[in-house]
């Protein structure tokens, strides 16, 4: 089903699995850490949109700016991440979305104050830090 | 508050829908053209979308009809359907350090479960 590819187009997909096969570009890593902050500013907009939430209103819900920023924001991450799974293992790339957790945990209790840091979401976060950073350092190509 | 069963089932299937769907959007960019001039998208790639926005909901849903202190452990199976979809159908090795990183971030998130 595949189509052949008009001309001058230098770009094959063929090419892609070998530029996998070398390792996980930096770039790539990079960008997913970019995602991870979309995704945690979704998040926080998601939950500060549903708190505003009264009923299920369909017409309320489509002009509720914290979840239409929300799930915009989770738009956005979803074509960053697509972009990063070009040049890298799924493998090495997706666990670097566990970074979320950490800006989440730590930035929650500065928009929600009935949210604190506690001992638990701190080493939660620090474990999550560490975690995604071996696998970060092992996959150096 | 207690977790139903409902929430449970939900999260559980939303684990494989996400671990699922990032597999599909790997094969799926690997066998696209990616470009404004002549884009060609594989159906793989806009069924990985399906699966991640599919999977997204059901995380939400849930999350509201439960505690995040079972449910956060829960949500990190993802990891795990990961790397055995990576390694089963995407050819990725599974190093020790995605072994020891692995185990490490899941048992992180469960933590900041366990803290919410």
């Amino acid at each position: 089903m595949t189509l052949a590819p008009p001309d001058g187009v230098q770009d094959t997909p063929s090419e892609i699995p070998a530029r996998t096969r070398r390792g996980t570009a930096t770039s790539s890593i990079a960008l997913v850490l970019a995602c991870s902050l979309l995704d945690g500013a979704a998040q926080i907009s998601l939950k500060w949109g549903a708190n505003n939430v009264v009923g299920w209103h369909p017409q309320a819900l489509l002009s509720n700016a914290g979840l239409l920023t929300g799930y915009g924001l989770y738009g956005a991450s979803a074509v960053l991440f697509i972009l990063a799974l070009r040049r890298g293992e799924l493998s090495v790339l997706y666990p670097f979305l566990g970074a979320t957790y950490v800006w989440v945990v730590l930035c929650s209790p500065w928009f929600f104050p009935t949210e604190s840091l506690n001992l638990l979401k701190l080493a939660g976060g620090g474990l999550i830090a560490i975690g995604v950073s071996l696998i970060g350092w092992s996959a150096k190509p | 508050m207690k977790t139903p069963a409902w929430a449970i089932a939900a999260v559980l299937l939303a684990t494989f829908l996400n671990g699922f769907g990032g597999l599909l959007l790997k094969l799926g960019v690997e066998a696209s053209r990616l470009s404004w001039k002549s884009p060609r998208l594989d159906a793989r790639l806009l069924l990985g979308v399906f699966f991640y926005g599919l999977s997204s909901i059901l995380y939400v849903t849930s999350l509201t009809g439960g505690e995040l202190s079972i449910l956060y452990p829960l949500i990190s199976l993802t990891y795990v359907w990961i790397f055995l979809l990576s390694r089963l159908f995407l050819g990725e090795k599974l190093t020790l350090g995605k072994i020891v990183g692995g185990s490490l971030l899941i048992l992180g998130v469960s933590l900041v479960g366990l803290g919410a």
